[in-house]
């Protein structure tokens, strides 16, 4: 921390001191048309630098988020020529569909059941691999390569170890005398996709929250062993505490991706039983591209966007709380 | 540097707690893995057989002769070049440019960069497709590349700023006094040193990219230019699939992104962090 705080500190004086004295340390060698121009170079030069990444980022940003603004108050269909404004009946209609009202409760449920989940593995996890265990390493990668997986072929797997009569899955509990019907029931086919998410980002979560443990002093943690605090009193007393503005960014930023997630849905239920499964984002792509009712799936990405936009909010002020 | 050290049969409980996690991690590779080697009878059978008997490779043979999947690797291992090599230049030079300069709006720029960084996403598919259509870049692997470059440039801004902040600024001056212009100390000096940096930056881009779908799926229709989990997932939806080469297909698709990431994984998670935490 000290030295990137001093490096920030530190990058602003050498262009006070060109400023200030021409003919300071920095001039000494050139003349003073040299020195005129390092000051307007150094007006001006900043912008070119940051040009092309901050224009890029705006263009394919800003500009497609106006435009879905602007789309979802018109009924634009791929299948029909003409498109009117409606004002705001995309999203009157959308208050009163089942079928996305179902999607919102299922991105909630979705969102709230693998954030607990992947948290609280991640913290286990995370605590197990910040003390000096054997093979920590290979621990740290196996939980991480996950991660590593496109979607699609974390679909595959999962399908194929939960496939009905003969999946793996089902072969080993059936000594249990279970079986489970991993995508019968929409109840069933959630809670599959909430542990397929599980199973791909716990390690991402560990990662967050070592990254915070590290951060931690650890003579802290000595002056608790001076005091005959055991395991449960420090992490109660010492870690929880300390690791709170790193557990908040970790919620916000899992939680800005579940929301706009895709493609676990599509490729784990397919939004399946009966569209029972679909969440904001499987129904916004589905109206959009395969029912073409451009308009509507835009008012379902205006509604994403907006929650996007308030977790954005959360997430900004904790950090800058969590940098004081 | 740890909490304070417990009993023996608690660590062996760690111990216990980390493998079994480790795997469950690892099981459905491994689950992957044996089903490829299957006939595919066998790959159906009831009770399943844990280990292949006999292995065979024809799977892994029929994926690579018969079907577009090495040609749609290849085609996501240049959409994702194409996206680090625009991250690695534009970040860069905009992580020198926000951390060596003091100009109007470079706070509102840095704020507005972690704004979009957030709205990015499904909520974009739309208005971008569109725009792709109209640039012509629709079905080529150049526009996809362009796309998922600005999914990750924002972070990477962030993150090659707070790299150059750490490197000492009295390197910038010696090199004015030598009569390096500020251009010349980014190419000598500046970008030089932050190369770790350059080097999480472009592995997050990469690595990412290749695995992103929905972008892919939706923005390349014609066959020759599909990426490769664009590809699987049409493997994947048709009819009475083969397991076993399906599996196999998927073990193709991600072997060269899981073992850039085991052969770099430090760089990788310590650039997970630094993105996520700064």
């Amino acid at each position: 921390m000290p030295p990137s705080l001093q490096g920030l500190e530190a990058s602003r004086p050498p262009v006070a001191a060109t400023l200030a004295s021409p003919s300071g340390s920095t001039g000494r060698r050139a003349g003073p048309g040299v020195a005129m121009r390092t000051l307007t170079s150094d007006r001006v030069l900043p912008y070119f630098l940051v040009g092309p990444a901050v224009l890029l980022v705006f263009a394919l940003t800003v500009y497609p988020t106006v435009y879905v603004l602007a789309t979802s108050f018109t009924d634009w269909n791929l299948m029909r020529t003409v498109t009117k404004p409606v004002g705001f009946r995309n999203y009157v209609d959308l208050a009163g569909d089942e079928l996305a009202i179902r999607a919102l409760v299922n991105t909630v449920l979705f969102l709230v059941g693998s954030l607990a989940l992947i948290l609280v593995l991640g913290l286990a996890l995370a605590l197990a691999l910040n003390e000096p265990v054997r093979f920590r390493t290979f621990f740290r990668s196996t939980v991480v390569l996950p991660w590593a997986l496109t979607a699609v072929v974390v679909g595959v797997m999962w399908r194929w170890m939960l496939i009905p009569d003969i999946g793996i899955v089902n072969y080993m509990l059936a000594g249990l005398g279970i079986n489970i019907s991993f995508f019968l029931s929409p109840a069933a086919a959630l809670a599959t996709m909430v542990l397929v998410e599980v199973w791909r980002s716990t390690g991402y979560g560990m990662i967050l929250v070592l990254a915070g443990l590290q951060g931690i002093e650890p003579s802290l943690y000595e002056a608790a062993r001076i005091d005959g605090a055991g395991f449960w009193r420090a992490l109660r007393h010492i870690t929880l505490p300390l690791l709170v503005p790193t557990l908040l960014v970790a919620t916000i930023l899992l939680s800005i991706r579940s929301v706009n997630l895709i493609d676990i849905p599509l490729v784990v239920t397919g939004g399946g039983p009966a569209r029972m499964t679909e969440t904001l984002g499987l129904y916004m792509w589905k109206e959009s591209f395969s029912f073409h009712h451009i308009g509507y799936g835009s008012a379902v990405a205006i509604v994403m966007f907006a929650i996007n936009l308030v977790l954005t909010v959360f997430y900004i002020r904790s950090l800058s709380r969590s940098r004081r | 540097m740890a909490a304070p050290s417990r009993s023996a049969r608690s660590r062996a409980l760690v111990h216990v707690f980390l493998a079994v996690f480790a795997a469950y991690s690892l099981f459905p590779l491994l689950w992957t893995l044996v089903t490829s080697l299957k006939r595919p009878a066998d790959a159906v059978a009831y009770p399943p057989q844990w280990i292949p008997s006999p292995p065979t490779l024809q799977n892994y043979v029929d994926v690579l002769t018969r079907t577009a999947v090495p040609w749609q690797v290849l085609n996501t291992m240049i959409a994702a070049s194409l996206a680090a090599f625009i991250v690695v230049a534009a970040s860069s030079l905009a992580g020198y440019g926000f951390s060596r300069f003091d100009f109007r709006g470079k706070d509102v720029l840095l704020i507005s960069l972690l704004g979009c960084v957030m709205v990015s996403g499904a909520t974009k598919v739309v208005p971008l497709y569109l725009m792709l259509h109209k640039l012509g870049l629709l079905n080529s692997l150049s526009g996809l590349g362009l796309v998922y470059s600005v999914e990750f440039l924002p972070i990477s801004v962030w993150l090659m700023k707070s790299y150059v902040d750490t490197i000492p600024v009295e390197l910038d001056e010696a090199a004015s006094v030598d009569g390096c212009s500020r251009l010349r100390t980014f190419v000598r000096i500046v970008f030089p040193l932050s190369l770790p940096g350059v080097v999480a930056v472009a592995l997050i881009t990469f690595v990412r990219s290749a695995q992103e779908f929905i972008y892919a799926a939706t923005f390349l229709t014609e066959t020759g230019v599909k990426t490769s989990p664009v590809g699987l997932y049409m493997f994947f939806t048709e009819l009475g699939v083969e397991w076993g080469q399906l599996t196999a297909a998927s073990l193709v698709v991600v072997l060269p992104i899981v073992l850039v990431f085991v052969i770099l994984q430090k760089r990788f998670v310590s650039g997970l962090t630094m993105g996520a935490v700064r």
